[in-house]
C-alpha cells in the first residue's frame, strides 16, 4: 500500500484552487478490513485525501521549497458513505492567500455533484532554519509521485479546458546526480582509464597512424586503437548498431558507444528482447532524452573519390562532371552518414529515448553546454533521465589541416607523450585527440529511491560567449569568467569553497592564457589557492568531448582525496595567477569541483560538482 | 510566477524579402521565391532549383565587410537578420548587459571549398581507388585557406554576431537539422524564464543550397525533381501530387526579452512566446514515426507549457515539407491533439513558396505567426491543387485569408526524429 490517496489532479491553480480525484475499488485492501461485509472508503483517509490535495496546492505555490504538514484540521463533516465503484472529487481553495508562514483551505467532496464532505484545514511551514539537523535539505514531503501527478495532468490530457491548463508550474529547485559514466578516450575505453592515466601521468599521444601524416606540420594525436560499440547491450540493439556501423561517421559510433556505456553503467536493468520487453523496462521511456555536444564531421576522402575522378571533364574538375558523373557514383544515404544530429538520433532509438533531443555545435564547449541544457530539461519537469554527451574525432586529414592551417596545432613531433603540454611554459600548441563521454543525470530523489550509485551532484552550469572575434581569445578571458561567475553563483559557493578546477587547457598559449584570465577574474584571490590540474596531456584535444570526459575522470580521479598534476606541466606558466598542480599531487581539500571547456573565437561553460565519496 | 518572455525585435532574409515587411507582404501575395540554381553551376544535378536570397548586399548590415571575407552565406545572412532584430527591437548598446544578454541559432554549416575538396581527393587517388591523405595534404596545403575552413563550423553565426555586438552571455547553437531553430527560440526561452539570461538573440540561419547539399538530399529523395520548367510548382505541400521539398535559405533572428526587461527600456512588444514543445521520435534513421507519436506529443506539451486548449489555438504553421510521409504524419499529429477541431483550425505551408529554410525554417515560420497576429490575416498554402484524401484539413490554400488569429502553433520535425513546437500569442499585459 502507498500512502497517496488521490488518483489525479484535473484542475489547478497556482496558489489559489485544485481539484483532484480518487477511485474507490474493491482492489483496495483497506476496504475489506472497513468493514468486513460493508466496504467502504474511510472518512479519516477522505481527510488524508484532502490534506494531499490542498498540501500540493499550498506547496506548489512555494515551487516545493517549503515542508508543508498539516497543522488543523478545523472542521469535518460528513453527509454520506462512499462505496467502491464511487469516483470522489476533492475541490481545495486557499482562503486569501498562501502566507510564509502557511495557509489554510477550505475543502468539499463531491461524488456526481452530490456533497459528501466539507473539510478545512490549516499547513504550516516547517522552519527549515530551527531544525536542519533533524530535516536535512531535501523537501521530504512532496516525493517525486505528487510532482508526477501534476505534471501529468499538463501532459495527458487531450482537450485541457481553459481554466484547467493555466500555468502549472513544475519545481524549479530539481535536484540533479551523476548515476552512469561513460567514456571513449585514447587513455582507454572507460572513465576509470582516464582518471587512471591522468593520476599516474601517463600520456596516450602516439604518432598518427590512422593515415600517412607525412606531409602535414602536426603528426601526432591521441588516438582511440579500438572500440566496441555493442558491448553489454542486447542481441537485437548490437544488430542495429552492426546494421547502421556504415552510416555512422567516427564520431557518432563513438558516441553510440559512450551512451550505451553510460546507460549500462546506471544498473537499470534491460529488458528481455525476446519476450519483447523495453530495453529499459523500469522508466518511461517519454522521460528519458538527451543533448549531445557534436560537430560538423568533415566527410571521409575515400566516400568521395570515385565521384570526384568521375566529375573531371578535360583533365578539370567540373560540377558539371559531378551533376552527371560524380553523384550517380555516390552512396544514397552518404549525407545521414555526416550529420551532427545523428548521434542523438542513434542513440534515441537504440534505447527509444522519447524525450527532448537536442544537438549542440558549440565545438569544445559543446559538452559542457549540453550538460547545462539537459540540468535545465530536469529541472523544467520535462525529462527525469538526460543523457549529456559530447563527441568528436579530430583525427581526420581534412580536420588536421584546417586547424594547422590557423596554427593551433603542435609541431612538436619529436616525442609525441610530451607533446601536449598545458598551461608550461614550453608549451607548443593544441594535439588532435578524438573522444566520447555520456553522463546520465537523473533528479535526485528517483536516484536515491531506487538505490542509485551517485558519482555526484550537479550544483550549478554556467554559459559566457567570446566576443573578440571567430579565431580570436578575449584576452581578459571574460567568456570563461562569465560562466564561471554563474556556475558558482547557481551552485552558491565561493570561490575559496573549491575543492579543485580541472581547467580546458589544450597548450594553445593564447588559449591557456585567456582561460587563466577569466579563472583569476572569476575567483578573485582564492585562485592562487584552489589546485588546477588539466588532462589533455593525456589525450590530446577530444572537442565536443573535452569538458565532459574531464567531469567523468575527475569524478573518479578524486576520489581517493588527491588532485593529481597537470600531465607534461613541468614548468607551469607563474604568470597566469592559478595554482597549477605540478609534479605530485595535492590534498584535495573540499568535495567541490569546478569544470570549464572553452572554443577558441566562441563558447565557454562550466560546471560547479559536489562529489559523492 | 513564471517569466514571461516577449518578442521586441525581429530581422529576416529570405527568398521572398530582405526584410520582414517584404517576405510577409510576398507570401500573402502567393509569390514564389523558387527559380533555377544561380549560385553554382547546378545544371546537370537531378535538381536544377531552388529558393534563393537575392541581391543581398552584406555591407548594409555589418561595420566591416572585411572580417566576412570569407564567411559562408549562413553567416551573413545571420549578420543581416541580427542587425535587423536588434535595430527593430531599439537595443542600442548601453541599453542591455551584454553578460546578460545571449545567443542561441539553430544554424547550420558554411561555404564549403568544394573544388579544393574534390581536387585534392582526385590527386590523392591511388593504384588501390583509396585516397591517401599524404597525397590529399600535398596538393590541399597549397590551396585550403585556414579562414574558409574555419568559417564551415556551424557555430561561426553566433561567433561572428557576439564579436559585432559585443554579447558575452550563454551562448549555444544547434543543427538538429529541420527543427533547429523551432528548438533554439524554446530553450532560448528556458534561458530566460530561469533568469540565466534577460535577453536572447535566437533564431536560424542555413543555406544549403551548395553542391553537397543538394546532392545530399537529391541522393535521399528528399527534395523535388518534379516541374523543372515551372520550378515555382515544385513544393506543393498537402497536395495530391506533392514529390519532395524545395531548398531555401536565409536567417530569421528575434530579439527574445524577458517582459519586465522589456517594458523597463519602453520596447515594443511584437508578441508573446509562452509555449514550447520537444521530443524525439526514437524510430526511424529515415523515416517519421507513421502514427505521430513524437509531434503529437511535442504540440501537446507546448499546448500545456502556455497553458492553452486545442480550442484556443487560433492558427497552425505547418512544418509541411511536401514531402509524403511528412504532410500525411503531420495531419494526422494535428488530429491526434485537436480532436474533431483539427477541421476548424487553419494550416498552412509558407514552404510552398519560401522553400526549406532548414535550420532556418522554424524561426521563419514563427515569423509568419506573428505577423498574422499582426496583421489579421493567414498566409496561404500555394499550390494546392489536387487534394489528398489523407491530407483533409483547412490548409487555407492558394490564397491569403483574414481570420482572427490571437493564438498561433508553429511546428517543425526534423531529419533524425527531432520534433519541437512553440506556442506564440497576441501580446495582453
Amino acid at each position: 500500500m502507498r500512502w497517496i490517496w488521490i488518483d489525479k489532479f484535473i484542475e489547478f491553480e497556482s496558489g489559489r484552487r485544485a481539484v483532484s480525484i480518487k477511485n474507490v475499488t474493491l482492489a483496495e485492501e483497506h476496504v475489506h478490513d472497513h468493514f468486513p461485509g460493508y466496504p467502504m472508503h474511510p472518512a479519516t483517509l477522505m481527510i488524508e485525501g484532502m490534506a494531499q490535495t490542498g498540501g500540493v496546492l499550498v506547496g506548489e505555490a512555494f515551487d516545493f521549497r517549503e515542508k508543508v504538514v498539516l497543522a488543523k484540521v478545523t472542521r469535518a463533516r460528513f453527509y454520506c458513505h462512499v462505496l467502491p465503484g464511487d469516483q470522489i472529487r476533492f475541490e481545495a481553495n486557499v482562503m486569501g492567500e498562501v502566507r510564509p508562514e502557511g495557509a489554510s483551505i477550505e475543502g468539499k467532496i463531491t461524488r456526481n455533484g452530490e456533497l459528501v464532505a466539507e473539510i478545512s484545514m490549516m499547513y504550516a511551514h516547517l522552519d527549515q532554519s530551527r531544525a536542519p539537523l533533524e530535516l536535512g535539505d531535501e523537501n521530504f514531503v512532496f516525493n517525486e509521485d505528487f510532482i508526477r501527478m501534476l505534471r501529468m495532468r499538463q501532459l495527458n490530457q487531450l482537450k485541457p479546458s481553459a481554466q484547467a491548463a493555466r500555468d502549472v508550474k513544475v519545481p524549479l529547485r530539481r535536484r540533479i546526480v551523476i548515476t552512469g559514466l561513460g567514456v571513449l578516450t585514447p587513455a582507454g575505453n572507460s572513465a576509470s582509464a582516464l582518471a587512471e592515466a591522468v593520476r599516474t601521468g601517463r600520456s596516450a599521444v602516439t604518432a598518427v597512424s590512422r593515415f600517412d601524416a607525412g606531409p602535414f606540420p602536426s603528426r601526432v594525436a591521441g588516438e582511440i586503437r579500438e572500440f566496441d560499440a555493442t558491448a553489454g547491450i542486447r542481441k537485437d540493439q548490437a544488430r542495429y548498431v552492426k546494421k547502421m556501423a556504415k552510416v555512422m561517421a567516427v564520431d557518432i559510433q563513438l558516441a553510440v558507444a559512450a551512451a550505451n556505456l553510460a546507460i549500462l553503467d546506471t544498473g537499470l536493468p534491460l529488458g528481455d528482447a525476446k519476450a519483447n520487453e523495453p530495453v529499459l523496462p523500469t522508466i518511461d521511456h517519454a522521460r528519458l532524452g538527451m543533448v549531445f555536444g557534436t560537430s560538423f564531421i568533415p566527410t571521409e576522402l575515400d566516400d568521395l573519390a570515385e565521384p570526384a575522378r568521375a566529375s573531371f571533364v578535360d583533365g578539370k574538375f567540373s560540377l558539371k562532371g559531378w551533376g552527371s558523373g560524380g553523384i550517380p557514383k555516390m552512396f544514397p544515404l552518404w549525407l545521414l552518414k555526416y550529420l551532427p544530429n545523428m548521434h542523438a538520433c542513434h542513440t534515441g532509438i537504440l534505447w527509444d529515448a522519447q524525450g527532448p533531443s537536442n544537438s549542440l555545435t558549440t565545438n569544445e564547449a559543446g559538452g559542457l553546454l549540453a550538460l547545462d541544457e539537459c540540468a535545465r530539461i530536469i529541472k523544467r519537469g520535462w525529462a527525469d533521465w538526460m543523457l549529456a554527451g559530447g563527441a568528436e574525432s579530430r583525427i581526420s586529414p581534412v580536420l588536421m589541416m584546417r586547424y594547422n592551417l590557423v596554427g593551433r596545432l603542435t609541431t612538436c613531433n619529436d616525442d609525441p607523450p610530451t607533446a601536449c603540454r598545458p598551461f608550461d611554459v614550453t608549451r607548443t600548441g593544441q594535439v588532435a585527440g578524438e573522444g566520447a563521454a555520456v553522463i546520465v543525470l537523473e533528479a535526485r530523489e528517483a536516484a536515491e529511491k531506487r538505490g542509485a550509485r551517485i558519482y555526484g551532484e550537479v550544483l550549478g552550469t554556467g554559459a559566457g560567449q567570446t566576443t573578440a572575434g571567430i579565431n580570436a581569445v578575449d584576452a581578459d578571458g571574460r567568456a570563461v569568467a562569465v560562466a564561471v561567475r554563474q556556475a558558482l553563483a547557481m551552485a552558491g559557493v565561493q570561490p575559496a569553497a573549491l575543492g579543485a578546477i580541472v581547467a580546458h587547457g589544450t597548450a594553445f598559449t593564447p588559449q591557456d592564457r585567456s582561460e587563466s584570465a577569466g579563472l583569476v577574474a572569476a575567483l578573485g584571490p582564492a585562485a592562487r589557492k584552489v589546485p588546477v590540474t588539466a588532462t589533455k596531456g593525456v589525450t590530446g584535444n577530444m572537442g565536443a568531448a573535452s569538458g565532459l570526459a574531464d567531469l567523468a575522470a575527475a569524478l573518479l580521479f578524486l576520489k581517493d582525496g588527491q588532485v593529481p598534476p597537470i600531465v607534461n606541466c613541468t614548468h607551469p606558466d607563474t604568470e597566469a595567477g592559478l595554482n597549477f598542480v605540478s609534479g605530485k599531487p595535492v590534498a584535495l581539500t573540499s568535495d567541490l569541483v569546478l569544470v570549464t571547456a572553452n572554443a577558441i573565437g566562441g563558447q565557454a561553460a562550466a560546471v560547479v560538482v559536489k562529489l559523492n565519496r | 510566477m513564471k517569466r514571461r518572455i516577449v518578442i521586441t525585435g525581429m530581422g529576416s532574409v529570405t527568398p521572398l524579402g530582405l526584410s520582414v515587411e517584404e517576405t510577409w507582404r510576398n507570401l500573402l501575395a502567393g509569390k514564389s521565391g523558387i527559380r533555377p540554381i544561380e549560385i553554382f553551376e547546378a545544371s546537370t544535378f537531378p535538381t536544377t532549383f531552388a529558393a534563393q536570397v537575392r541581391e543581398f548586399d552584406l555591407g548594409r548590415y555589418v561595420r566591416d565587410v572585411s572580417v566576412f571575407e570569407k564567411a559562408g552565406r549562413n553567416v551573413r545572412f545571420a549578420m543581416a537578420a541580427g542587425r535587423m532584430a536588434i535595430d527593430d527591437a531599439k537595443l542600442a548598446p548601453g541599453t542591455y548587459d551584454p553578460e546578460r544578454t545571449g545567443i542561441y541559432l539553430g544554424s547550420g554549416e558554411g561555404v564549403l571549398d568544394f573544388f579544393t575538396l574534390c581536387e585534392s581527393i582526385a590527386h590523392g587517388i591511388g593504384p588501390d581507388g583509396k585516397v591517401s591523405a599524404a597525397k590529399f595534404a600535398e596538393m590541399g596545403y597549397t590551396r585550403y585557406n585556414g579562414m574558409t575552413e574555419l568559417e564551415q563550423e556551424p557555430n561561426m553565426p553566433a561567433n561572428h554576431l557576439a564579436a559585432e555586438y559585443g554579447i558575452a552571455g550563454p551562448t549555444f547553437s544547434c543543427l538538429t537539422a529541420c527543427a533547429a531553430s523551432t528548438q533554439a527560440l524554446g530553450e532560448a526561452l528556458d534561458l530566460i524564464r530561469t533568469d540565466r539570461a534577460d535577453t536572447v538573440l535566437a533564431g536560424g540561419t542555413h543555406s544549403m543550397i551548395h553542391p553537397l547539399g543538394v546532392t545530399g538530399f537529391n541522393l535521399l529523395t528528399a527534395i523535388s525533381v518534379a516541374h523543372k520548367d515551372e520550378p515555382w510548382r515544385a513544393s506543393r505541400p498537402f497536395d495530391r501530387d506533392r514529390a519532395g521539398f524545395v531548398l531555401g535559405e536565409g536567417s530569421t533572428l528575434m530579439v527574445l526579452e524577458e517582459l519586465g526587461h522589456a517594458q523597463a527600456r519602453g520596447a515594443r512588444i511584437w508578441a508573446e512566446l509562452t509555449g514550447f514543445g520537444s521530443s524525439a521520435d526514437a524510430y526511424r534513421m529515415t523515416d517519421i514515426h507513421p502514427e505521430g507519436r513524437g509531434p503529437s506529443v511535442a504540440m501537446r506539451m507546448a499546448l500545456a507549457d502556455a497553458g492553452v486548449g486545442p480550442e484556443q489555438i487560433d492558427y497552425i504553421s505547418a512544418h509541411g515539407t511536401g514531402t509524403l510521409e511528412n504532410d500525411k504524419v503531420e495531419t494526422l499529429s494535428v488530429k491526434l491533439v485537436f480532436g474533431p477541431r483539427a477541421y476548424q483550425v487553419p494550416i498552412s505551408s509558407v514552404k510552398s513558396t519560401l522553400g526549406h529554410l532548414i535550420a532556418a525554417a522554424g524561426a521563419t515560420e514563427l515569423m509568419t505567426c506573428v505577423m498574422a497576429i499582426r496583421d489579421q490575416v493567414l498566409p496561404p498554402t500555394m499550390n494546392l491543387e489536387n487534394p489528398d484524401p489523407e491530407c483533409d484539413l483547412d490548409y487555407v490554400p492558394n490564397a491569403a485569408r483574414k481570420a482572427k488569429v490571437e493564438v498561433c502553433l508553429s511546428n517543425s520535425f526534423g531529419f533524425g526524429g527531432q520534433n519541437d513546437a512553440l506556442v506564440v500569442r497576441r501580446f495582453v499585459p
